[in-house]
This record gives structure tokens, sequence and C-alpha cells, in this order.
């Protein structure tokens, strides 16, 4: 498995299949930002996290599966996310059965030792954690979804951005909120400028990767614009509208991919018409 | 010790702020903590019996409230953000403290030596709100400006139930030498809002929502007091000169006239500067450099060279 120092004690791992997780260690043990959505790699996970330390704290991003599903196989870390999402985390392993056939991934299914786990802390804005002498940040920021948490390492100017950035993969903002999102990135350049920067999918960045995500949103607002005046429907503009991506993305995950881009296209498109 | 609500306990007799306490399924929360060595030990004591003590709240940064963490030290410590950059503004250093407070418990004093005194400082923090769930109970920290910026009140909705540090006080002045008064009555206003048959107050008996208005009244007067001095002219030290005012509240005259009518001066001052923004100091006038055409440069130029 392909694990990445990103600072000391700062760990991303970028290669499992869907989202991306985080370890942070501390003099007071371990916080994780979200979990590995495979089960398999959710217990291999589980060993190298469990050899930094004791898990203290389980961070969910946002409330989508492949963020948020593997949470039961770490139920010993209190789990702390926006007060908005408090509510799936009981979906779960049940939800996984469903979703997994649809990308794929329904020959990797062994639920053995997970436990899902009620989140014991919820905030609205901010929060913080202090844990030796590493403070960790809990930024909500509206983007990929509504209230999008992001863990903000102010020490070692490190941010995982959850799905509010992506690299290498495609910007969904099927449940997301287009023109926040673009503050959002802004603020993530301008303001928090990490020097390091862990996104929700594909490799490690830095601050200028906000940007790319940025410029993508607004290629697409300008298509679906366009679309509109050609006096394109908003089915029509679905259909129409492109990605524009340099990249691909796993062929298992092609299908589904391109459900949720064209759902998003349509979220964009209620945005440019209101 | 009394329980006034199911599961909610409160002590009022310590000396400084109130204190409380949240039996859960799961452990207890603690609600600011006693100031002196003895009455933190004692609390602890009885606070062991309803259950291990799982987390603590500081309500605010001032001393009566924070500096009894050292003897809950196990426990996550929470409070809003502001807390924590504060936290040593009213205590100094460790050592300082003790001495302070030695007066006040000298047995407790040496106890606390001995137990390796020091700051405990917050673990978790938050700007807004936000809900510890545990122990089958749901307990809600709100951000509210007040008696300083950065106060957090406990609400328990499920016995209506709010532990507002010193957002609320009874029997007892309005503090404002950290605190925002106008901002404070917003407060009160919102604290009307809600859902609560009983509260806690920072200082004070154990009260109901009769407390806010009375509250309210003397953040009022306060306000109107240092307003009415600005009006009269007089300057930010004579209006200070007004701090006996504190003096109407029995506690304080009884407890400790001096130190309050020190944070009541100070809290004059504050208010006194906001209202009456001292003027900024006049920038030193720029002499505009003396404009010469190119021609008579040259000219110069010419006549220097001849």
């Amino acid at each position: 498995m392909s694990i990445e120092e990103v600072a000391p004690g700062v760990f991303a791992q970028t290669d499992y299949d869907l989202a991306n997780v985080g370890c942070i260690v501390t003099e007071d043990g371990v916080v994780l930002v979200d979990a590995p959505f495979v089960p398999s790699q959710a217990k291999e996970w589980g060993e190298f996290v469990r050899s930094k330390g004791d898990l203290r704290y389980f961070v969910c991003t946002h409330a989508h599966p492949d963020h948020i599903g593997g949470h039961g196989f770490f139920s010993e870390a209190e789990t702390i996310c926006h007060v908005s999402i408090r509510e799936e985390f009981g979906r779960y392993p049940e939800h996984f059965k469903e979703f997994m056939p649809m990308v794929g991934k329904d020959n990797d299914m062994d639920f053995d030792g997970y436990q899902s786990r009620e989140p014991s802390l919820t905030f609205t804005d901010r929060f913080s954690l202090v844990l030796g002498d590493r403070r960790i940040d809990l930024l909500s920021a509206d983007g990929h979804t509504p209230n999008h948490t992001m863990v903000w390492l102010p020490g070692d100017h490190i941010l995982f951005s959850g799905d509010n950035v992506v690299n290498q993969w495609p910007p969904m903002c099927h449940q997301g909120i287009p023109d926040r999102w673009h503050d959002t990135l802004n603020r993530i350049y301008s303001d928090i400028h990490p020097h390091a920067l862990v996104p929700g999918h594909g490799p490690v960045c830095d601050a200028t990767f906000a940007l790319n995500v940025r410029d993508i949103l607004s290629d697409l607002r300008y298509q679906v614009r366009d679309s509109i005046k050609d006096g394109k429907s908003r089915e029509e503009t679905m259909e129409a509208v492109q990605y524009p991506l340099s990249y691909e993305i796993p062929k298992w995950f092609e299908e589904h991919a391109e459900r949720m881009e064209k759902v998003s296209i349509g979220v964009i498109y209620d945005t440019v018409k209101a | 010790m009394q329980e006034i609500a199911d599961g909610v306990f409160s002590e009022i007799n310590y000396y400084g702020c109130n204190v409380s306490c949240v039996k859960t399924d799961d452990g207890v929360l603690l609600v600011d903590n006693p100031q002196n060595p003895s009455d933190a030990l004692d609390w602890r004591a009885q606070v062991g019996k309803i259950g291990p003590i799982r987390y603590q709240v500081n309500t605010e940064h001032h001393a009566d409230h924070i500096i009894g963490n050292w003897f809950f030290r196990d426990a996550t410590v929470i409070a809003h953000e502001g807390t924590l950059e504060r936290f040593e503004e009213s205590v100094g250093s460790p050592e300082a403290w003790l001495e302070r407070i030695r007066p006040l418990d000298g047995e407790g004093v040496e106890k606390a030596k001995a137990d390796g005194f020091d700051f405990r400082k917050p673990d978790i923090l938050f700007n807004d709100r936000m809900t510890l769930s545990f122990g089958g109970r749901d307990i809600e920290l709100i951000h509210k400006v007040g008696h300083t910026e950065n106060q957090a009140m406990v609400y328990l909705a499920d016995v209506k139930a709010l532990l507002p540090g010193d957002n609320v006080v009874e029997n007892w002045p309005p503090l404002l030498h950290n605190g925002v008064p106008d901002v404070w009555i917003e407060t009160l206003d919102f604290i009307e809002g809600m859902n609560i048959d009983v509260i806690c107050p920072g200082h004070g008996e154990i009260s109901d929502k009769s407390v806010i208005p009375v509250l309210r009244d003397s953040i009022q007067e306060f306000i109107a007091m240092v307003q009415g001095a600005i009006d009269e002219g007089k300057t930010k030290e004579s209006a200070e000169d007004m701090k006996e005012y504190v003096l109407k509240w029995e506690p304080i005259a009884k407890k400790a006239p001096d130190f309050y009518q020190n944070l009541a001066a100070k809290g004059i001052g504050r208010l006194y500067d906001a209202l009456n923004p001292p003027s900024p100091p006049e920038k030193p006038k720029k002499k505009r450099p003396k404009l010469v055409n190119k021609g008579e440069i040259e000219a110069e130029a010419a006549q220097q060279g001849g």
C-alpha cells in the first residue's frame, strides 16, 4: 500500500479505490480523516493507523458513502462531523450493500467487525482539537456538499479538503452548491493557502489545485449558460454539456461517474437559471 | 449540591462561580470548576459518586471558571476558541495563582502544590455551536457574547435547563470588564426565547427566566450611567470613579469589595471608550515639496556649472 507522509505524523493514502483517507498522529492519539470505502482496504488501513497510536477521533468530511461508509471499521474512535450529517451514520453498513454493486465493488463485502457509531461531537461552523502540540481545525465550507468539512493543520500548512478539491477526478456537484463552492475554492487558494493539500480524490497537491477545480466549474457554467442561450431544455443541457477533463477515471467507476456528472450539470443549470 | 433538573446537579456555595454536573448513562460532564483547591477536591469527590468524569466545559476564561480544571485533568476540556486564547489573562502563572489564593485556602494550596498543580487548557474548541451526544443525552453548547466575548452556554433541551455561565447572574452585578453590554442584552433576549424551566446562573441562586429582566435592567442602567458621565463631560478617569456602584449588590460588598470595584472600573472604562472613542492622534502634516520646473533646474545647473 502506498501511504504518503505529507509532514511528520501526517499521513495520506491516495491509492485506495474511490476516496482518499488521512491520519494525523498526535501525542494524545490518532485522528482519522474519512474512512476507506472498500472493506478489505479499510481493514488494511486500520492496521496501519492503529500501529501509530490509539484512535481518538474520526472526522467525516461529508456523508457520501465513499467517505463515511467505512467508519464502522474504526468504531473505537469518537466521531466528529458537521451537525447536518449526524443522522447519516446509522444507514451503514446496509447502505453499502445497495451501493457497492453500483460501483462494481460487490466482490469485497466482508463487514466482519463493522460497528456503526453515531457521532458524539457535532458542530455548526468551526471546531478545533488541541492534542499535544498539534492543533487540528475543522472548517465548514459549502461546496461539493453543503457544510463540507475541511481539516486544516495550521502548524503544518496542510489541508484535507474533502471533495471540495479533487485531483484527476471530476468535481461533482450533484448535491453541491456551485456558487458557494466557487467562493470556497477562492478561500482555499487565497486565505488558507495550504502548502500541501490532500484532496478527496487523487494525488496530494497544493493550493493551486483549488483553482483547477474552480476553472472546471466555471467552464461547466459557461457551457450551461450557452446551452440556455441556445434555447436548450434542462434535459438537453444535461446531455450536451461535457466535463472538460484531461484524465481518465477508473473503468469500473465510469458509468456511475457519468450519471453523477449529468446530475451535476442539472444542478448548475438550475443555479444559472435562478 | 442540588438536583436542579433530572440528572443536572449544581453547587452554588463554593467560593467563585457556581458549578454544575450533567449525568449521562456514559459518565458525567462538568460545567465550570471550583477555583479554590479545597472546593475542587470536594466537588471531585461528589461528582465522582455520580459517574466517571468524561468532559468539562469552561463557560469563559475568568479564573474562577477555569482554574479548577487541573483537578479533573483526565476529562476532556471544551471551550469557545476565545477562552483558550485568553486562558492566562486572569490567572498569570500557576505559581502566582496559588500565592494569590493562599489567604483564601492555604490548606488547599498546599494540597494543590503536592498534586503538581498546573494549568489544564481546553482540548476541544468551537466558535458557534456544538453538541455532545453521549450516554443517551444531547448536550448543546451555544456561543453568545455578553459577560465576555467568548461565553459558552450549556443547554439541555431534554430537561429545559440552561447553564449559561456568567451570561446570567442573580443578585450579582453585570461585570463588563471583558464584556459587550449591548450584545449582552441581545443575548438575554435570545435566552428569553429559549425553552427553559430552570437556570443555574454563573453567580447567585438557582433561577428561572424571571431573573432575565432584572439583569437586563442592570445592564441598561450601567450603560446609562456611563453615557451620563460622557454627556456631563467627565473624563474616563473620573467616570471610573463611579465603580462603587457594584457595592449595592450585597454579596459583592461582603466578599471582596476592592476586587470587584477594580473590575467595575475596568468595565466603565471599556464602555466609556466604546461610546466615546478617543480621537486618533493627529498625523504630522507633511510639507509639500516645492515644485520646480525643469527649466529652473537646468538654469540652476548651468549657473553652478558656470
